[in-house]
């Protein structure tokens, strides 16, 4: 199981290499997505925006607000979107898919199962992805957040009684952390890769579609050895998540007088900041 | 020269000093923050009938802590200085309504209650500051970060950060896809247009 887990991370590793995305020269990815928005800057002649762009290389990328005179802010964010054609098709597919299957569904599930079990569900399925952070927590040099993972795990598990209740939750020192290995390769120095809009799970990029799949093979269900049962509980998961969601993508979709655009540099500033904690 | 060399330890210790003086960015949040939860929560107006009259008393609160001015310039980005003043003034106008009637709607049937938690604030070295705050809710808190610049009547927000997404960054990546095809009259209409839209939201 090491043995295969180790292929599949090189798998996607090649892969995300062949697809072009090449990996960031220095140790941190929005970094050097930073540099180069000075270098734009910098070539523009105005001195006021050149002035404007020098004057924020010293303080944390995280608050680097002042790009809004730079190109970028021209153009967009700095991630390219070659799959535009491809990514609206899916666009509107999963926004179908959403109001006509989805959003009945979960609503018709959440008026008939008390909150009380979805939410025992939700930590079911929480729990289950213990080993997708343990492992990316480990692959980024987060050794405390490992331990409070594996702590987490068996306190849910057990006392917890099969990861149904959360009495972990209540101990501020096992608080959840969210790792993926989207966020891995982040942290690792590549770089998003191209905007991707996946059918049914939604706005990607190119890096965390990879690990996306590579994650797959974390999780306990994809050793379960039938089709069916892994895709009922997917089912149930997404069902289950959604009732406690309805109306978030309505909101976003209705604060945007660009819906497309307002959901992809949504997600794209949503994970620059994941892979940066 | 040991007179300039004064000047220049005691300038230094003015600037470097300068951020402890000025009213801390979080001590000026907190007051209408408050304000805002109270007008969510105040009875007389549960009666969804008196909506209008709730929103209008929350942009007051709003307008007095935001500065549309400095969100306006940094949604549209370097676009700015192709508006000409009355285009500016319009759209600075039309974008705060934009912004009131969207998110009061949003805000009103979404908040249930919850306390807001005030967690850290720090000035940056541009001097502007960050304060951020957590709202909790059922699955997990919401990370809420309040952008501020020090302007002469005190610390303004300029852009706010919801679970690390920019809203003046988000929208600006939508205006500057728009704006590359239409005109500043051509998105300030889109804008209105949509207000009309909520507008009949909120009253069906």
């Amino acid at each position: 199981m090491k043995k295969a887990l180790l292929t599949s991370l090189v798998f996607f590793a090649v892969i995300i290499c062949v697809t072009g995305v090449s990996p960031a020269q220095t140790d941190h990815p929005f970094k050097a997505a930073g540099d180069s928005a000075h270098e734009l800057a910098g070539s523009v002649d105005d001195p006021a925006v050149s002035g404007q762009a020098g004057e924020n290389t010293g303080y944390d990328e995280e608050y680097d607000d002042e790009d809004y005179l730079s190109e970028e802010g021209e153009t967009g964010v700095a991630v390219s979107d070659p799959l535009r054609h491809w990514n609206i098709l899916m666009y509107h597919f999963n926004d179908r898919l959403y109001f006509w299957f989805l959003k009945p569904i979960s609503q018709g599930y959440k008026d008939v199962v008390p909150e009380k079990i979805r939410k025992g569900i939700w930590n079911f399925f929480t729990n289950l992805e213990s080993p997708v952070l343990f492992v990316n927590c480990l692959l980024q040099g987060k050794g405390t957040d490992a331990e409070a993972t594996f702590a987490r795990f068996l306190v849910n598990t057990t006392i917890g009684v099969a990861g149904f209740g959360d009495p972990a939750g209540d101990i501020p020192k096992l608080k959840k952390t969210d790792e993926d290995l989207g966020q891995t390769f982040g942290y690792w120095g590549i770089g998003d890769g191209w905007y991707l809009i996946l059918p049914v799970f939604g706005p990607s990029t190119i890096r965390d579609a990879a690990g996306m799949a590579g994650d797959m093979f974390l999780k306990p269900t994809y050793y379960i050895q039938s089709v069916e049962v892994p895709m009922a509980l997917g089912f149930l998961e997404t069902i289950n998540s959604t009732s406690f969601r309805i109306g978030d993508y309505e909101t976003i979709k209705d604060a945007a007088l660009d819906p497309y655009e307002a959901l992809r540099d949504g997600y794209l500033q949503y994970r620059k900041n994941k892979v940066s904690h | 020269m040991k007179l300039n060399a004064w000047a220049v330890v005691l300038t230094i210790c003015w600037i470097g000093a300068l951020p402890v003086w000025a009213a801390a960015p979080m001590e000026e949040l907190k007051g209408p923050i408050d304000q805002v939860v109270r007008i969510l929560q105040d009875p007389k107006y549960q009666d969804k009938s008196q909506s209008e009259a709730q929103r209008t008393e929350l942009m007051a609160v709003i307008n007095g802590i935001f500065d549309f001015q400095e969100i306006s310039k940094r949604t549209i980005g370097r676009r700015w200085k192709s508006f000409d003043q009355k285009q500016q003034r319009e759209f600075q106008e039309t974008f705060a309504d934009f912004l009131g009637y969207t998110y009061y709607q949003k805000v009103r049937d979404a908040y249930q209650g919850e306390k807001v938690v005030f967690l850290s604030q720090e000035v940056l070295e541009n001097g502007n500051a960050v304060v951020k705050t957590n709202i909790p809710r059922k699955q997990g808190q919401i990370p809420l970060d309040y952008r501020m610049i020090n302007k002469k009547e005190g610390w303004r927000i300029y852009d706010v950060i919801i679970e690390g997404v920019s809203l003046v960054k988000n929208y600006r990546t939508q205006f500057n896809t728009i704006l590359g095809k239409e005109t500043p009259d051509q998105l300030i209409s889109r804008l209105k247009q949509k207000i009309q839209e909520q507008k009949q939201g909120s009253s069906s």
